[in-house]
């Protein structure tokens, strides 16, 4: 098997809050290949787009720090870089595309303007070269009048137009990692589907790994090859997109695939998972997702599971093994 | 744009004309009778009813102004009726040491506003920020008049290097235009801070981050400009209010400006004066906020296209 592109290895993230330390990932294990479109779903608060804004290193405004772990890109720990080492791989080896559209981009600079500055930060071409490829990028994307675009502001363009020049301007240094997280939350779902097909056609053509942070199970279904299903700070439950909606383990990943409607079902109340995330302080001790779950054991109070087979993190799955 | 600011100039006219009339009501308002003041303690009745005459303070209220307005009309804005110079003249012989003096305080006040305003906020929460803040309070808290008389005291008597008033070359301008501008500077200085503040919070300074652009550039070309959109507004009250003419700061520094004409024309009740110096500023500052509206459009591409619909 070929090596991993980027490998999360016992990932730890914090905030601190008032002088308090707040955990919001606790020990996660995630790889990306070559290629592949992993998807990251959980729902709010489960600590998805932490991990990505990890992985860029881009915590300082949260203010968040990294406290433990490693993220490995080729190889070699992003956590270790120098300041300018770290900049040099952002935009340029890894991107990020963000959930909000409409306030991604400056309001008071042209379009062109902040694609050029992209490409230009990493590569040294002149400014010609610079606007011909950021055309180039907009054609790829799908947007018509491209030239047309590259003068005008954000404030001129719908948020999937935006959206689509987000993935232009993060596509544009040909990363071998592209963050996307949720990236069409904010758009209706036409425009979502055009957008997810812009992504997929990006991955075919540039073969770019993406790591694509989602609550939407129907848009994993869709878009990924693996997924990994977080919560509370951790990933409870990973495996191909086929053995999860197939045969999903954790109670968890259970409880939100049977919150999905069925097409044809009569049903009068959709099914829900029942409460609500425990806040820091009122995780469990043990499994933190005891004081949810229809299985709960005793033992699940006591012990938190560890992830058994590398895949899912139940107590449930153990006694199986045995 | 042309469009827009002629709409704007001719919209200032109703406005200027009922600005004229709130102050000849509160400029005859001021207990005191001027005629007596001219002619002095010992002056005969009579010799007061000629100087009434003569300025024709013996009219009924509205017949002044009307007289008042008839004259302002063909640009004349009438004497003085202490110096019988013609307002005009006074003016613009007052209105250019008053112009030099406000637009060297505001270079002051901007270079070092933003420059500090800039650097607490990217520095927020440690020490160059609470230096900052420090100087920005002091330049808030300190009157002019303390301050403007310890420079002359530390700058002109001890050390001899700047002239302790007067105008004349650009050695007179420094001290001045420092009181002046330290307040103004202070308080752009907290506006550019907590604005700046703001826009780093905001998403699409994340994704200049993400594009791996060195923090200054983050700053320089995604964070400031959107900042400035209020302090400009914010610098350009200031303008309005400094192109009027410091009171303080022009008695203390001996400068020929606006704001010591107008102090003196209140003592005397100089009505011709006081009426035309409220016009003027009024004026100042309806042109000052067009300009402001203007520079607007310029630093935000959203105005600049909904204005035309």
């Amino acid at each position: 098997m070929t090596e991993p592109i980027l490998s999360i290895n016992q990932l730890y993230t914090s905030f601190r809050v008032d002088g308090e330390t707040i955990p919001a990932v606790e020990g996660i294990d995630l790889s990306l290949y070559p290629g592949e479109i992993v998807g990251l779903v959980g729902e709010s608060g489960s600590g998805k787009s932490v991990t990505s804004l990890s992985v860029m290193q881009l915590l300082d405004e949260t203010p968040g720090e990294v406290t433990g772990g490693e993220v490995l890109f080729q190889g070699k720990d992003l956590l270790k870089f120098t300041d300018r080492q770290k900049r040099k791989v952002r935009g340029n080896d890894i991107s990020m595309i963000f959930q909000e559209p409409m306030t991604s981009l400056n309001p008071v600079l042209k379009i062109g303007k902040q694609l050029i500055e992209a490409i230009r930060e990493h590569q040294r071409i002149s400014q010609t070269e610079a606007r011909k490829h950021a055309v180039h990028m907009l054609n790829q994307v799908g947007i018509p009048r491209s030239e047309e675009i590259m003068n005008e502001y954000p404030h001129q363009l719908s948020g999937g137009m935006r959206q689509r020049v987000m993935i232009a301007m993060a596509m544009s240094c040909d990363p071998k990692v592209l963050i996307a997280d949720e990236p069409t939350t904010a758009l209706d779902v036409t425009i979502q589907a055009q957008i997810l097909d812009v992504m997929r056609n990006m991955r075919k053509e540039h073969n770019t790994s993406i790591l694509f942070i989602t609550h939407d199970l129907g848009v994993i279904a869709e878009m990924c090859d693996r997924v990994a299903v977080m919560y509370s700070g951790r990933i409870v439950e990973q495996g191909t997109v086929y053995e999860i909606f197939e045969n999903p383990k954790h109670p968890y990943t259970k409880g939100l695939l049977g919150s999905i409607p069925k097409l044809g079902a009569k049903e009068d109340r959709l099914d829900s998972i029942q409460g609500q995330v425990p806040t820091v302080e009122d995780r469990p001790k043990g499994c933190k997702f005891a004081n949810r779950c229809p299985f709960v054991m005793d033992h699940c109070w006591e012990e938190e599971p560890p992830l058994f087979d590398g895949e899912n993190r139940c107590w449930l799955h153990e006694r199986e093994e045995a | 744009m042309l469009k827009y600011s002629v709409k704007r100039i001719l919209g200032m006219i109703p406005l200027l004309f009922v600005i004229s009339l709130i102050a000849f009501m509160f400029v005859h308002l001021i207990p005191g009778d001027p005629a007596r003041l001219i002619a002095g303690t010992d002056a005969t009745i009579e010799e007061i009813e000629n100087i009434r005459e003569k300025y024709g303070l013996n009219q009924p209220l509205y017949q002044q102004y009307f007289d008042y307005m008839a004259n302002l009309f063909q640009g004349d804005l009438g004497q003085s009726i202490v110096t019988g110079r013609p307002v005009l003249d006074m003016l613009v012989e007052r209105f250019g040491p008053t112009l030099s003096l406000t637009l060297a305080s505001m270079a002051w006040a901007l270079i070092f506003g933003l420059l500090i305003g800039v650097i607490s906020a990217v520095k927020r929460n440690k020490w160059p920020d609470h230096l900052s803040m420090f100087l920005a309070v002091s330049g808030v808290s300190i009157p002019s008049f303390w301050l403007g008389l310890m420079m002359i005291q530390l700058f002109s008597v001890q050390l001899g290097w700047f002239p302790t008033g007067g105008i004349g070359g650009f050695e007179t301008y420094i001290l001045p235009s420092f009181t002046l501008g330290a307040g103004v500077a202070a308080i752009i200085a907290r506006f550019t801070r907590s604005s700046l503040m703001d826009v780093l919070k905001e998403d699409y300074i994340r994704t200049g981050r993400s594009k791996g652009l060195t923090e200054f550039k983050v700053i320089n070309r995604h964070a400031v400009r959107n900042a400035l959109i209020p302090v400009v507004t914010m610098s350009g009250l200031q303008f309005g209010f400094l192109l009027s003419g410091s009171i303080i700061t022009e008695t203390i520094f001996s400068w020929p400006g606006l704001g010591r004409l107008l102090i003196n024309s209140i003592t005397a009740r100089d009505y011709p004066v006081i009426q035309s110096e409220i016009l003027l500023f009024s004026l100042e500052f309806l042109l000052i906020n067009l300009l402001v509206d203007l520079l607007y459009g310029f630093l935000n591409p959203k105005i600049r296209y909904e204005e035309g619909s």
